[in-house]
């Protein structure tokens, strides 16, 4: 690794959310824990995915890192830059370079705005280029992602749910940031579009060296397109490392049992696909020792009191880390 | 419990849908998006459809509840459900059976919630409306389906605002208002998309569940084929507002006989190596202001010839129970494999 600043470097990031009855004097009804003291590193270039289950933290990380929530405690650096210290001008100018896709495409999408105002309102907000540079590069985006340049002018409730994240696309590709953080880009969209899709995120970043965060509840979903993976449990992250080096040999059971919950389809009916059994952990009161222990097949007397610290795997693929108190016995699944 | 077999021949349908047709007023004339579909749903049983994004599957739900957005109408076609027709039923007598009797997931879990209340009220006050619960007896039912969505500290969580719950919560939060009533239909587009698997599990096993309780039909919309494959019991695919395919599930992923069908299957991410691009079907749905003449997945279709752009083809038996819209329909199967 040369000593140049990562793209992005978290450090110790911690979100929580008070909850409050309503009033100015609400009682307190304690925290969501949402992230816990999560590091991160993601270079220039790569394709990073986070995964884990329903509310695990994932968007929460996703808008820190686009400025859309400001951390409880830890550092986001930009370019070695530490965007929440940074003055105004610095970090306006870092969120042009990063840009998001919505969970939700229809809550993002203005719905009295036309698809192609909506996919142009970056190149206005930054104030780029004239109006006939703008209507090109809205019509060659638009084409890029596979819409049709006769449908730009409807509004976005006149398109099904997979053009609409399309649309949202367009609107995050439209500034070439450095970085786009996609949270569930894929799970509005059907199959064929889903590769099609996909394959326009590889283009993308062929052509213009992009970088991605990739958010998604589904690991078999990001295999194609992660050069890494990092995996949030509890809103912590409890194995990071290559793609592959996950796949073939993941050393935490949770990531076990991910790879193993990844559906297919079969002649026959009913679930067959194996799943964790257990209750998701309560993030206002989160399991002590590793969070995970209470759904662990594999745990042991210590998971309950202490906590696993993320470890390098230094037998394993480079940049492999595990929060498992037995990573080094769990050779592969 | 009778056995599949006899319910695959005695069931009737709950739900009847003959010829649906709807047309949406664009800047351009009039736009059919669904034409012509055709399918029953049975009590106890699902039915998955599946289709490319576009291809008029939220369309035809939303027309079957009467929640076509305003440029929209039911062009032909009826929906018969206990003896009335669902699309000429007038508003105040279609009202109370929505949320009650057919409940439905929309595909976007915001538009189906109300910002400024917490997802708790909104549930309890379904019950309260379409069930009569006084209000204590309604919060703690509603508790009880947050839980049963599998939503942690279900109790603090019913106070919170849609806002303040992750992307797969505000979906589980949808889902148990739709099933808070025990409906006799549910219609769910893309409801389990959006969750992890373990989620997703558990939610359709709560659908299975209330299923063979009380007996609910289900439309399951997704494009996600692996999880169709493992709830449906019938398949039905929409091409550009076409029914190309309508069979029993075993028959479909088994052995798909529409090459529109064929297609899909194959371009599940699963069968592709890693690294490698993943395969599509080559070309687009047509723009549906400017359809080929004749069968409209021809421009894509691998076998297509002159024939086939002569006339749409009509959806006809292509064995027991299944049916399929096209002139030269079969599984492109290897016949050493087949086991029958
Ligand atoms: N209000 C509207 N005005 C005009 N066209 C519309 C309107 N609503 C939907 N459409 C069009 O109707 C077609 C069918 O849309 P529909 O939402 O049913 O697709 P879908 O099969 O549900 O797709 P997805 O998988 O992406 O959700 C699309 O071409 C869409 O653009
Ligand atoms: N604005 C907020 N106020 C209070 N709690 C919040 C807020 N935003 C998120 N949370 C909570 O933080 C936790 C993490 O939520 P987050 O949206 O990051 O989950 P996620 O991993 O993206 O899940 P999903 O896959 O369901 O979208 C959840 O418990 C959620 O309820
Ligand atoms: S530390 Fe213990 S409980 Fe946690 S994942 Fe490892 S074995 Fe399981
Ligand atoms: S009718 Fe012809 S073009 Fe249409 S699906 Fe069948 S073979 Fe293909
Ligand atoms: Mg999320
Ligand atoms: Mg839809």
């Amino acid at each position: 690794m040369s000593g140049a600043p990562a793209l992005i470097e978290v450090e110790g990031l911690t979100k929580r959310f008070e909850l409050r009855d309503p009033g100015l004097f609400g009682r307190s009804r304690g925290a969501v824990h949402a992230l816990t003291d999560v590091d991160l590193r993601i270079e220039r270039g790569e394709t990073l995915a986070v995964v884990g289950e329903s509310g695990c933290g994932k968007s929460t990380l996703a808008k820190c890192l686009a400025q859309l929530h400001a951390p409880t405690a830890g550092a986001v650096r930009f370019e070695g830059e530490d965007i929440f210290r940074a003055p105004a001008p610095a970090r306006k100018a870092i969120r042009r370079r990063v840009q998001m896709v919505f969970q939700d495409p229809f809550g993002s999408l203005n719905p009295r705005m036309t698809a192609a105002e909506i996919i142009a309102e970056p190149l206005l907000i930054h104030r780029t280029g004239d109006a006939s540079e703008r209507s090109r590069r809205t019509a060659e985006t638009a084409s890029r992602v596979g819409l049709r340049a006769g449908d730009l002018g409807r509004y976005p409730h006149e398109f099904s749910g997979g053009q609409r994240q399309r649309i949202a696309i367009a609107r995050a590709a439209i500034l070439e940031p450095d970085l786009i953080i996609a949270d569930e880009p894929l799970s509005a969209l059907d199959v064929s579009v889903q590769s099609q899709i996909l394959n326009l995120f590889m283009d993308l970043r062929r052509q213009s060296g992009l970088t991605y965060v990739f958010i998604s509840h589904d690991l078999g979903a990001v295999r194609h397109i992660a050069d890494r993976i990092a995996v949030l449990y509890s809103g912590r992250i409890v194995e990071a490392g290559p793609a592959e080096t996950l796949f073939a040999g993941s050393r935490h059971p949770y990531t076990q049992s991910l790879i193993e919950a990844v559906p297919r389809p079969g002649a026959g009916k009913r679930l067959q696909w194996k799943t964790l059994g257990g209750d998701p952990p309560s993030a206002i009161d989160p399991p002590g020792g590793c969070a995970f222990h209470p759904r662990c097949p594999k745990v042991q007397e210590i998971c309950r009191g202490e906590r696993p610290r993320p470890a390098i795997q230094p037998d394993s693929g480079p940049g492999h880390a595990s929060a498992c108190h037995f990573a080094e016995e769990l050779n592969g699944t | 419990m009778s056995s599949p077999a006899a319910a695959e021949t005695a069931q009737p349908d709950i739900l009847s849908v003959e010829g649906l047709t709807v047309a949406f007023e664009t800047d351009d004339g009039p736009l059919t998006v669904v034409d012509g579909v055709s399918f029953g749903l049975q009590a106890g049983r699902t039915t998955g459809m599946v289709g490319e994004s576009g291809s008029g599957k939220s369309v035809s739900a939303l027309a079957l509840l009467g929640l076509l957005p305003p440029n929209g109408r039911v062009a032909a076609g009826r929906a018969m459900y206990r003896g009335a027709d669902l699309l000429a039923l007038p508003a105040d007598r279609l009202r109370p059976l929505r949320g009650d009797r057919i409940a439905m997931i929309f595909q976007e879990p915001m538009t189906a919630l109300n910002p400024v209340f917490s997802i708790g009220d909104q549930i309890a006050e379904v019950l309260q409306i379409h069930q009569r619960l006084p209000r204590g007896e309604a919060w703690e039912r509603a508790v009880g389906m947050l839980r049963r969505v599998g939503i942690p500290d279900p109790a603090t969580r019913a106070l919170a605002y849609p806002h303040q719950l992750s992307g797969g919560m505000r979906q589980r939060a949808v889902i148990a208002m739709a099933l808070a009533c025990g409906p006799d239909i549910l219609i769910a587009d893309e409801a389990t998309t959006a969750l992890d698997a373990t989620v997703q599990a558990q939610i359709l096993e709560l659908m299975t569940d209330l299923q063979r309780q009380y007996g609910m039909a289900v439309l399951f919309i997704s494009h996600d084929l692996g999880v169709v494959s493992a709830l449906a019991d019938d398949v039905v695919v929409l091409y550009a507002g076409r029914v190309m395919e309508c069979a029993p599930a075993s028959a479909f992923f088994g052995r798909p006989m529409h090459p529109y069908s064929q297609g899909m299957l194959e371009t599940l991410p699963s069968l592709t190596p890693p690294g490698h691009d993943l395969p599509t079907i080559p070309g687009t749905p047509p723009d549906l202001a400017r359809l080929p003449g004749g069968c409209r997945f021809a421009p894509r279709c691998p076998r297509a010839a002159e024939d086939c752009r002569a006339a749409e083809p009509p959806l006809t038996e292509t064995r027991a129970g299944s049916r399929a819209a096209c002139i030269r329909p079969g599984p492109d199967w290897d016949p050493a494999e087949d086991p029958t």
